[in-house]
């Protein structure tokens, strides 16, 4: 047997892939993590010492950072990607389609080519999930909390240590949680009204508390607190909002890791032995193999299928494809109409809502809060039906209570959702098609409108309701999901994938359920558990040998 | 559909208004002119109500006109 280029080969540096590295490099082997890894190393084009107000009456560049160089394409990508994927961050969708090509007229995923993944542009909320919700994911709980504390001490969490929603989210070690940063005057006050009914809405099984951030707000390492100068969309400045990037470059101070750059996975080969991945460099088109003897898949759930189906030259299966539904809520507070706000705030997600469901079990609809501010008025000017003159002071009168409310519901694996591979004469191309039935449909709509209910009990006034395109939530998983039988393109319960040795699921592929609580933490701490069970049967291959 | 929406479409005018504001907002010159209006809430209430009729309006207003033009194609 000749020797393996590397122990163990990780393909992608997102969330998953960059803490599955940590782990394997824990080990002493000899890692190398494989990814397109495009990057924007600037630092923040703005004084980071001032606040976005201070910045707005001062700053004569700042279009060049507030708009970008071709503002058209931004303000037509903000219904797809949102608008936080501000021009500072869209490096991550760069060469998207010639990557990563997807064809579908009712999914459109966003799939990142940039360094740390689609952790690039997450919102940092962080929650750490109930028994029942791993157990139908198809995680054994049972270690998980260490996998969950190892993650969140190296992503930096901030957040209360006591409210209704602790037990729900946050069942972490208390000492890797970071006090909480201050609420904004807008969450402040939703806060305040929702706990003068506190018990009435328990009892209606809706509960609320502020956000769990991987934002710091205690200096840490070499990264430091939230400045609350309401600048976190446009950049990641002092590097208090966790970013997967920050662990890659912890990772190559290690000189047991290589970071292979500028290389697509296109197909692995996997024996008894140990595994090959073919990879195409994407500036000189040429083929490159690296062999090791184990393969960690955590291009994400889209891409680690693809990765799967192309191995495996399947043009006939179709994979199920989880995504959340999500929907956006356009609301005013009346406590906040035609008050001042505090000027010193972050820009993320201040509150989260988490309603009791019920669907096959217990489950949630989960809701965070935003005040809306630091985006820039105009990108709401064209929802408006006034002209833009009246428009501007339709939305100057309503700025300090205007709040936005992003719903999360819980996906389930379907017929009705998959993708699949197909040859093209270009090279091969993922298709994608996902449609809900009538009674998910309703499941939806009935959520919707009780959540919809709370805020209005909490003076909060719905105005509207976007429901943007399938794969907008920009969560996704279930593409090799865990399995008891031996079905192909499913996952062992130990992270193997079926009919493949050595070649290990560390991302969502695997999950057979997707909560409508945010993943990312999971999915690092899943990495790693996927990780160091790789690890133990290296070590246990070598005994063997010995 | 593909990934990512086609971008060679020409900027429509209502991309273009939106536009000119964008740029109007981003620049320090205009800044006042983006300013939160927190004058109380009564004041909101009362200015809000009258944009509130004018979009009413615009909103009748652009349904006939968009009726009446398709009628005559």
């Amino acid at each position: 047997m000749p020797p393996s280029d590397f122990d163990f080969l990780i393909v992608g540096s997102g969330p998953s892939g960059s803490h599955a590295a940590m782990e394997a490099i824990a080990s002493g082997r000899k890692v190398a993590l494989v990814e397109i890894g495009y990057s924007n190393n600037q630092p923040p084009p703005f004084d980071t010492s001032k606040t976005f107000s201070e910045i707005r009456r001062s700053d004569p560049n700042q279009q060049a950072y507030f708009l970008g160089d071709n503002p058209v394409t931004a303000l037509r990508n903000q219904g797809r990607a949102g608008p936080h994927l501000t021009p500072g961050r869209q490096y991550m969708i760069r060469n998207m389609d010639q990557l990563f090509p997807l064809e579908s007229d009712s999914f459109l995923p966003l799939q990142s080519s940039g360094i740390g993944g689609l952790g690039v542009s997450w919102g940092a909320n962080c929650f750490a999930l109930e028994d029942f919700e791993l157990e139908r994911i198809g995680i054994d709980p049972a270690g998980m909390s260490g996998h969950y504390t190892r993650a969140a001490a190296e992503v930096g969490i901030s957040g209360p240590s006591s409210d209704d929603l602790s037990p729900l989210i946050a069942n972490l070690d208390r000492s890797v949680i970071q006090p909480p940063l201050p609420l904004d005057s807008n969450a402040e006050s939703l806060l305040r009204n929702y706990l003068a009914k506190r018990g009435r809405h328990h009892a209606n099984g809706a509960f609320l508390g502020q956000s769990l951030l991987a934002m710091l707000s205690q200096n840490l390492g070499d990264r430091q607190a939230n400045a609350l100068t309401d600048m976190d969309f446009w950049a990641d400045a002092g590097r208090s909002v966790y970013r997967p990037r920050y662990t890659i470059e912890k990772l190559r101070t290690h000189a047991n890791f290589t970071h292979l750059t500028g290389r697509l996975a296109e197909r692995f080969r996997s024996t008894p032995d140990g595994v090959t991945l073919e990879c195409r460099n994407v500036e000189s088109g040429a083929r490159e193999s690296f062999s090791a003897r184990k393969l960690l898949l955590a291009a994400g759930a889209i891409n680690s299928g693809r990765l799967a189906l192309a191995s495996f030259h399947d043009y006939q299966s179709r994979l199920p494809i989880l995504c959340n539904p999500n929907h956006w809520v356009a609301a005013i507070n009346l406590s906040m109409l035609g008050k001042p706000a505090r000027d010193r705030r972050h820009s993320l997600s201040q509150l989260t809502v988490l309603l009791q469901a019920e669907c096959d079990g217990p489950d949630y609809v989960l809701a965070q809060i935003y005040s809306y501010r630091s985006l820039l008025l105009f990108r709401l000017l064209k929802d408006i039906p006034l002209p833009p003159k009246q428009g501007l002071l339709f939305l100057r009168l309503l700025a300090t209570a205007f709040t936005c409310v992003n719903i999360h519901f819980p996906d389930r694996p379907s017929a009705n959702r998959w993708i699949q591979l197909e040859a093209r004469a270009g090279g091969d191309i993922l298709r994608a098609s996902t449609s809900y039935s009538p009674t998910e449909k309703e499941w939806i709509q009935r959520y919707e409108r009780r959540m919809l209910r709370f805020l209005t009990s909490l003076r909060c006034i719905p105005m509207g309701v976007n429901r943007p395109l399938h794969g907008a939530s920009i969560h996704y998983a279930g593409t090799l999901p865990y399995a008891g039988d031996a079905r192909p393109l499913t996952t062992a319960p130990d992270g193997m994938l079926r009919n493949a040795p050595n070649v290990y699921v560390a991302d969502g592929s695997s999950w057979r359920f997707m909560p409508a609580k945010g993943l990312t933490l999971t999915l690092m701490a899943n990495a790693r558990r996927v990780a160091s069970q790789a690890v133990r049967d290296l070590a246990a291959e070598d005994a063997l040998v010995r | 559909m593909t990934n990512t929406p086609p971008q060679l479409d020409p900027v429509s005018p209502a991309e273009a208004a939106v536009l000119h504001i964008a740029q109007r907002e981003t620049a320090p010159d205009f800044a006042a002119e983006f300013e939160p209006i927190t004058k109380g809430f009564l004041f909101a209430v009362i200015s809000l109500g009258a944009l509130g009729c004018l979009a009413a309006c615009c909103l009748v207003w652009r349904t006939l006109t968009r009726a009446f033009s398709g009628g005559a194609r």
